[in-house]
C-alpha cells in the first residue's frame, strides 16, 4: 500500500517542531533542553531570529537550515531529535489559536502527545474542522500515563481513598490523551494505544495496517512516552529484585534513573495513496524509495526534510 | 477476503471458572457481585464488586498472574505460531498501588506490554504480539483488528486476550466520579444509578477458514464484521446522540454485509449507569426499528473493563448456539425505550448474527457482528 505523510508534529528535549508544511502565526523554534526553554510568537511570515529563555538562537528561515548529523530541522529552523532529558514546558496557546481549557489538568505524557498531534494537524493543514472527520489516531507507548496513575493513586491511598481525584483519575488511561485529541480536532475514526516496540514505529504500524485494511483514509499516528519528573519520591517506584536482601529496593526500570530511554511524542498524518507516493507499507515493512525505514527518526528526519515528498 | 472463525474460547469471571459456568450463571439469573473484601469501602460509594474470591489473598505478585493461570489452566492447545493480542486497561495496576504504598512487589506486569509477554510465555506462543488499550473497548477492538488481520490474509491465527482486575485504583476513581451504583448495577432499568465493576479474562482464538479446516477445529461462529469509531464529545461521558456508537454499528453492519432486520439480537455495553445506556437506546434505536431482543451481562459479571468485549463476545456466540439470550440481571423496570426488548428473563431469539457493543472513556465505541457457528 502507498501513502502519504502530509504533516508531522514533535515534542522532544531537543525542542518542539513541525513539518514539512507551513505554520503560521506562531513560531515554534525551541532547540534547548532545559527546563523552562519555551517559545516565543512571531509574525506571520516574519523572519529575524528568535530567541528563547535559554537563550538559545536559532535562524528562521525559509528552507531547511543546516543541522547536525542526526537532527533534522524544520522550515523555520526547529530541531527534531529524538533523545532523553526534560521536555520543554508546554503551553496550548503555543499550537491552538484558543488555548486548550483542561492542558493544565494533563499529565506530561498527555501535555505531550496532545501537542505533537495538535502540531501535525496544524503542519498538515488540516486543524480548523466545522464538521468531524472519520480520522484515526493510533498512539505507540511503553510508559504511557504511569506519571498519573502515580499522582492519581497518591491522592486515592490516604485517608481511605475520600480525597481521590476524579480529575486526575481522568488521565490515568493512556488513551485519554486520543480522546482529548479526537475531541479538540473533531477526529471520529478509530483509536487507541499499542505497545512502543524498538524503533518507536508501533503506533504508525498499527496506523498503516487501518489505512491498509480499510478501517480510515487518514490517521494521525505516532509514539509517545515521557520520563517521569525528576525528585518525583516518594511515588518513585521500587520493587524488590532477587538476589537483593530484603528491604532493599531497586529502582523500576521503567524509571531508569539517568533517564536513557527517550521521551516526547512525534506524530505524523498518514493518507492512503496516491499509487505515485514514495512510501510504502507491505505489513511488515516500511519503506521510502527503495530504502527501508527501521526507525522513527529516520521516518521524522526524511519528512521533515522533505526527503520523502510526493512531489519527488 | 478470508472467514474469521472462532474456534475456541475459555473465560473466568466472577460466575465462575469457564464458558459454561458463565453461561449458566448468566441463564439462571445468578450474580456475582459481593462485597469487596480486597480493600476497605468504607470511605466508597459501593462496596460491592465482582471479584473472583481465589484472588483476593494473591500478593506479592500481581492479582492478573492468578487470573492468567486460571483463564488458561486445563485449556486447548494454542498453537505456537498464534499471533496475541491482549487487551487491558490497567494490567496489573496492584503493582503500582502496592509500590505507592511502599509494599513489597515486583513491577513486572504494570503496562500492556508485559502482559503480552507473561500470556506469551505462559502460552509458549512464538508469533508476533500486540497490547490494545482503548479504555472499555480495549478487547472489542482487539477482535476487530484480529478479525481484520485474518480477513486480509495476513495471519491465519490469532488469539485475543482480554483482562482486568478489580483494584482499588479504579474502584477509588470511579467512586470518585460518582459513577459506582451504590445498590446495585440495573442496566436499562428507570432507576438504574450507576456501574459496578468486575474482574475477568476471557481468550478467542480465531482461525481463517483454511487453518481452521486445516486444524480440524470446529467453528463455534464467525466474527462477520466490525465497527470503530469515537463520540468526539467528552473525556467521560458518552455523546447524548449516540453519533459514535451509531458510526461504529453501521461500519459493522456494512462490513458484515447485513441489514439491521437479520440481526437477531444485542449484547450491549449496558454498564448500568444513566448516560451510557440512555446513549445506547438511542442509537439503537437509531438503526433499528424495531429494536431487536437485548440485553447487558453487567448485573452479573459487574463492568469488567478491558475485558468486558471479550467476555460479551463468547456471551454472544453461545447466545446464537442457544437461539436465547440470558436474563438482564438487576432490571426492574426497563426504559420507556427498551420495553418489551430488554428483560430480566431469558428471551428466545431467532436468526443467524448477533450484534455486540461497547464503550469507552475517550468516547470511544466499537462493536462486532456474531454469526452463528455451523455444525
Amino acid at each position: 500500500m502507498r501513502f502519504t505523510i502530509s504533516g508531522i508534529g514533535w515534542v522532544t528535549p531537543s525542542g518542539v517542531g513541525s513539518g514539512p508544511g507551513r505554520i503560521e502565526g506562531v513560531e515554534l523554534s525551541c532547540r534547548t533542553a532545559a527546563p523552562g526553554c519555551r517559545s516565543e510568537k512571531r509574525t506571520p511570515g516574519g523572519g529575524g531570529p528568535t530567541r528563547n529563555r535559554a537563550h538559545e538562537v536559532i535562524s528562521a528561515q525559509a528552507g531547511i537550515a543546516p543541522a547536525p548529523a542526526g537532527d533534522a530541522r524544520d522550515t523555520r529552523g526547529a530541531v527534531f531529535r529524538l533523545g532523553s532529558g526534560p521536555l520543554p514546558v508546554l503551553k496550548s496557546g503555543q499550537f491552538l489559536e484558543t488555548p486548550h481549557p483542561r492542558f493544565g489538568r494533563f499529565d506530561a505524557y498527555a501535555k505531550a502527545g496532545f501537542s505533537a498531534v495538535a502540531l501535525a494537524l496544524r503542519s498538515a493543514g488540516l486543524d480548523r474542522w466545522t464538521q468531524k472527520r472519520p480520522f484515526g489516531l493510533v498512539v505507540g507507548t511503553c510508559r504511557g500515563c504511569l506519571e498519573a496513575d502515580l499522582a492519581y493513586f497518591q491522592t486515592a491511598a490516604c485517608d481511605g481513598g475520600a480525597l481521590a481525584s476524579p480529575n486526575l483519575f481522568a488521565y490515568t488511561l493512556p488513551s485519554t490523551m486520543l480522546g482529548e485529541a479526537s475531541i479538540q480536532f473533531g477526529l471520529t475514526g478509530p483509536s487507541y494505544v499499542v505497545d512502543d516496540a524498538p524503533g518507536h514505529l508501533a503506533g504508525i504500524h498499527a496506523a498503516l495496517d487501518l489505512l491498509d485494511w480499510g478501517l480510515g483514509e487518514t490517521v494521525v499516528a505516532g509514539w509517545c512516552d515521557v520520563s517521569p519528573k525528576r525528585g518525583h519520591s516518594p511515588f518513585s517506584l521500587h520493587h524488590d529484585s532477587p538476589g537483593r536482601p530484603p528491604g532493599e529496593k531497586e529502582e523500576c526500570p521503567l524509571f531508569p534513573r539517568e533517564a536513557a530511554a527517550p521521551c516526547g511524542a512525534v506524530f505524523v498524518v498518514l493518507t492512503r495513496g496516491p499509487e505515485t507516493a514514495p512510501w510504502q507499507w507491505d505489513g511488515r515493512e516500511l519503506t521510502a524509495g527503495t530504502e527501508p525505514v527501521a526507525d522513527l527518526a529516520t521516518l521524522a528526519q526524511g519528512v521533515v526534510e522533505k526527503q520523502w515528498s510526493t512531489k519527488r | 477476503m478470508n472467514a474469521v472463525h472462532v474456534v475456541d474460547i475459555g473465560t473466568v469471571t466472577a460466575l465462575g471458572r469457564g464458558v459454561d459456568a458463565l453461561w449458566e450463571g448468566l441463564r439462571a439469573g445468578r450474580t456475582g457481585l459481593t462485597p469487596v473484601r480486597r480493600f476497605a469501602t468504607d470511605r466508597y460509594l459501593s462496596k460491592i464488586a465482582g471479584c473472583i474470591p481465589a484472588l483476593d489473598a494473591q500478593r506479592p505478585a500481581s492479582r492478573l498472574d492468578g487470573l492468567v493461570e486460571m483463564l488458561f489452566d486445563g485449556g486447548g492447545t494454542i498453537p505456537a505460531d498464534t499471533m496475541l493480542i491482549t487487551a487491558t486497561t490497567k494490567a496489573g495496576i496492584d503493582q503500582v498501588e502496592a509500590s505507592v504504598r511502599s509494599e513489597s512487589t515486583s513491577l513486572d506486569r504494570i503496562h500492556g506490554g508485559q502482559v503480552a509477554d507473561f500470556v506469551a510465555g505462559r502460552l509458549g506462543l512464538t508469533g508476533p504480539r500486540q497490547n490494545i488499550g482503548a479504555a472499555c473497548a480495549s478487547s472489542t477492538i482487539a477482535l476487530a483488528l484480529a478479525a481484520a488481520r485474518i480477513e486480509q490474509g495476513r495471519c491465519e491465527a490469532v488469539l485475543v486476550c482480554g483482562l482486568d482486575l478489580v483494584s482499588e485504583f479504579v474502584f477509588s476513581g470511579f467512586s470518585a466520579l460518582h459513577a459506582l451504583s451504590a445498590n446495585a448495577c440495573r442496566p436499562f432499568d428507570v432507576e438504574r444509578d450507576g456501574l459496578l465493576l468486575g474482574e475477568g479474562a476471557a481468550y478467542l482464538l480465531l482461525m481463517s477458514e483454511q487453518r481452521c479446516r486445516q486444524a480440524g477445529r470446529p467453528s463455534l461462529g464467525r466474527i462477520a464484521g466490525w465497527g470503530i469509531a469515537a463520540d468526539a464529545h467528552h473525556i467521560t461521558a458518552p455523546s447524548r446522540t449516540g453519533e459514535g456508537l451509531i458510526l461504529a454499528l453501521r461500519q459493522a453492519l456494512d462490513r458484515a454485509h447485513v441489514t439491521a432486520a437479520q440481526i437477531a439480537a444485542v449484547n450491549a455495553h449496558g454498564t448500568g449507569s444513566v448516560y451510557n445506556d440512555a446513549m445506547e437506546l438511542v442509537a439503537l434505536g437509531t438503526l433499528f426499528d424495531p429494536l431487536p431482543p437485548l440485553h447487558s451481562i453487567k448485573g452479573a459479571t459487574g463492568h469488567t473493563m478491558g475485558a468486558c468485549g471479550a467476555i460479551e463476545t463468547i456471551v454472544g456466540l453461545r447466545s446464537l448456539a442457544a437461539q436465547c439470550l440470558p436474563p438482564t440481571v438487576g432490571l426492574r423496570t426497563p426504559e420507556p425505550a427498551g420495553l418489551g426488548r430488554v428483560s430480566a428473563r431469558v428471551q428466545p431469539i431467532s436468526g443467524d448474527y448477533l450484534l455486540t457493543t461497547n464503550s469507552g472513556f475517550g468516547g470511544i465505541n466499537a462493536c462486532l457482528v456474531l454469526e452463528r457457528g455451523r455444525p
